[in-house]
């Protein structure tokens, strides 16, 4: 009877960790509330209609269709609460002159909750006609986002590559994303030739964007709704622009717990400082992205100094290979048993050792994203244990010894207990 | 403790065996698309022991990010399915690589962290294991501390021409209970490493500005274990409690040498 109750106790206990094991096995970490406040993700979708989209070949209809026919089902999926626009190139000069043709591009709709019943309508009336502005349209599309915080996000879908260069569209857009209003641009190539990927590949790196190829409309209407749905996950506050000082510590901008972004030059420094109170622990990550062709090694180097010029703590992350960002951080604990300690600031210097390859531009900067936090400060050296032990087995170990110690003096005694007999 | 961790074990995996088999199996293989992001600060969130799938593009940058506690020992382990043979051009290679809360790699100690797809091989496995979380560490070193992680997963090396072809990926991540023999050092970091992820603000000359309260969702499920007697001053405890049980054990030895044993016959 009490065996059986005991299996069933067993039993009920054991259920109940599985199902702690189960349902607890991802202990959640917010790392923050998530402020609502945060304005909703924008979103603008520029399409290629230019002449050859009339080919067809993507998966039995032409490209143009396929691409309307994954626009409509886009439209219906925008989610909540994303704004979302239209924009178009190539769809009305249908002639010869590079001058006119060059600068065909519209918005078809405007940024906002969108009208799906306009927005489907004005779609259906597309022709393939023209040329390909990518760059202006790019230009174009990210004044149609307008600015202030919140992400910006352009997806480009094309079947061909810029044949309006110069510019290059991918200087343009690099050159956008350095602008400081967070705006990535996503690529999509419909049945692309290697021309056009290596551009749209450009084109995504240089933004922090992912670049696709699509051959058919189902494809193209997964791809679009993915990113649309990515945009809107990915809506947490966005970075605060900051510039940091390549002259030393003095200039440098003072800076409170939040994530930044900034641009460095290849080989610059840059400085920031933070006032860092008795008892608080810096941590801080400075993460520099490779938005175009580097050389194979390179470095981020994160560096505390204190204003005496004493390196504090500091951190080195290397790679090789191709990479989207290098990034290194570090923790810097202020603890200190004393009352009177004062407010320490630290001075954050932030290094990169990537080389640009010859024929790509240097300027702007590489694209670096700064985190900093101040928490609670935990102490910076190992415990003084004194030799002390720990533990069962350190227990186990010397009650052990203490029971063969304690058997030998007895048998000892005896021994010489009957050696004294024997002697008398 | 090991002993107490063993047990608990062995109930668990009891329980798994006759009652709670069909729930732990249906949790545990309950795949779910679980979006990455393509930055550290939008890294998709995973469910530890969970499968996450995603239809990725070829070239690609996922990151994902996973809370480890200290003493853990992180398992990822990565499946790619790729395109087949004539939609590639060469052979691709991909790499699955830990991060820290401080964006710092984390060394794969075990596993195949690198591997490469020929052009007729639709399947790659990656597997990373770093090393075992501590609970702290001098600011200057960069082991494995508790709190979040990343795995970034990326091509390497991909033919141009194969940019952006379509690759599925599951990914799950597990954390075991490590190799006790793990150094300790009788301190605990104060707070997890939980990135912040808020926008930050440039201060006036003279402001200072407050310590963030990390939140981190503990799950106490330790409850036996003797947290009063963690820290410094545990030492002090154990060995006087260990000295005090050998002296009893040691009277206890030499009383049974007193009376008239035949110990060996």
């Amino acid at each position: 009877m009490t065996i059986k109750m005991r299996k069933v106790g067993a039993g009920l206990i054991g259920l109940l960790t599985t199902l702690a094991v189960v349902g607890g096995s991802a202990p959640s970490a917010m790392a923050d509330e998530t402020n609502s406040t945060a304005p909703p993700p924008k979103v603008e979708l520029i399409l290629d209609v230019s002449g050859s989209m009339k080919a067809n070949d993507a998966g039995g209809m032409t490209r143009i269709d396929a691409a309307k026919k994954a626009f409509n089902e886009v439209v219906d999926g925008v989610p909540e609460p994303a704004d979302f626009g239209v924009r178009v190139l190539g769809a009305t000069y249908p002639g010869n002159d590079k001058a006119k043709g060059c600068v065909d591009t519209q918005q078809l709709a405007p940024v906002g909750r969108p009208n799906k019943v306009v927005i489907k309508n004005e779609i259906a009336k597309l022709q393939p006609t023209g040329w390909t502005p990518i760059a202006l349209s790019l230009r174009e599309a990210a004044k149609d986002l307008g600015t202030g915080t919140g992400t910006r996000r352009i997806v480009l879908i094309t079947d061909g590559e810029e044949t309006c260069a110069p510019p290059d569209p991918c200087d343009v857009a690099r050159e956008l994303a350095a602008s400081g209003l967070n705006l990535v641009v996503d690529t999509l190539g419909l049945v692309p030739d290697e021309n056009t990927r290596r551009q749209l590949s450009c084109i995504a790196e240089a933004t922090g964007g992912t670049y696709t190829s699509v051959l058919n409309a189902d494809e193209l209407s997964q791809k679009v709704q993915q990113i649309v749905k990515r945009a809107v996950r990915e809506v947490d506050e966005t970075p605060a622009p900051v510039k940091g000082s390549p002259n030393g510590c003095q200039d440098a901008p003072l800076l409170a717990p939040g994530v930044y972004s900034d641009r460095e030059e290849f080989g610059q420094h840059l400085w920031y400082k933070v006032p860092v109170k008795p008892n608080q622990e810096l941590r801080a990550t400075a993460t520099v992205g490779a938005d175009r062709k580097v050389a194979r090694d390179y470095d981020v180097t994160v560096t505390a100094f204190g204003e005496d010029g004493r390196e504090l703590v500091g951190n080195a992350g290397a790679g090789n290979g191709r990479t989207d960002v290098q990034s290194a951080g570090f923790r810097y604990p202020y603890k200190t048993d004393n009352d009177h300690a004062k407010t320490k600031t630290v001075c954050l210097v932030v290094t990169n050792a990537f080389a640009a390859q010859p024929n790509v531009a240097t300027k702007p900067g590489l694209p670096l994203e700064l985190t900093v936090d101040l928490v609670k400060a935990t102490d910076s050296k190992a415990a003084n244990v004194h030799g002390l032990g720990r533990g069962w087995v350190f227990l186990g170990v010397l009650a052990g010894f203490g029971l063969i110690s304690g058997l030998l003096a007895g048998w000892l005694r005896r021994a010489f207990k009957a050696l004294g007999k024997a002697m008398s | 403790m090991t002993a107490i961790r063993t047990m608990r074990r062995a109930l668990a995996a009891v329980a798994a065996a006759f009652v709670g088999v069909t729930l732990f199996a249906g949790a545990a293989a309950a795949d779910q698309d679980v979006p990455p992001g393509t930055t550290f600060l939008a890294a998709g969130t995973l469910k530890l022991g969970q499968d996450a799938r995603w239809s990725a593009s070829q070239g690609e940058y996922l990151y994902w990010q996973f809370p480890a506690k200290a003493g853990k020992e992180i398992h990822a382990k990565v499946d790619l399915d790729l395109a087949s043979g004539n939609a590639r051009t060469g052979p691709v290679t991909y790499r699955i690589e830990i991060y820290d809360g401080l964006r710092r790699r984390q060394p794969c100690v075990e596993g195949k962290q690198v591997a490469t797809a020929q052009k007729s091989d639709t399947k790659l496995a990656l597997t990373c294991v770093p090393r075992v979380v501590r609970d702290w560490a001098e600011p200057w070193s960069t082991d494995p501390l508790p709190g979040m992680y990343f795995v970034r997963i990326a091509a390497m090396d991909v033919p141009d021409l194969d940019a952006g072809a379509a690759v599925k990926v599951a990914v799950r991540v597990d954390t075991e209970d490590g190799d006790d023999q793990v150094p300790t050092s009788d301190r605990k970091l104060a707070d997890p490493l939980v990135p912040i992820s808020k926008a930050g603000a440039v201060l006036k000359s003279g402001q200072t500005a407050d310590t963030r309260s990390v939140a981190w969702d503990q799950e106490e499920d330790h409850w036996y274990q003797w947290d009063w007697m963690d820290g410094p001053n545990a030492r002090w405890f154990w060995t006087a409690m260990a000295t005090f049980v050998a002296v009893v054990f040691g009277i206890l030895g030499y009383q049974l040498t007193r009376k008239k044993r035949h110990w060996f016959s």
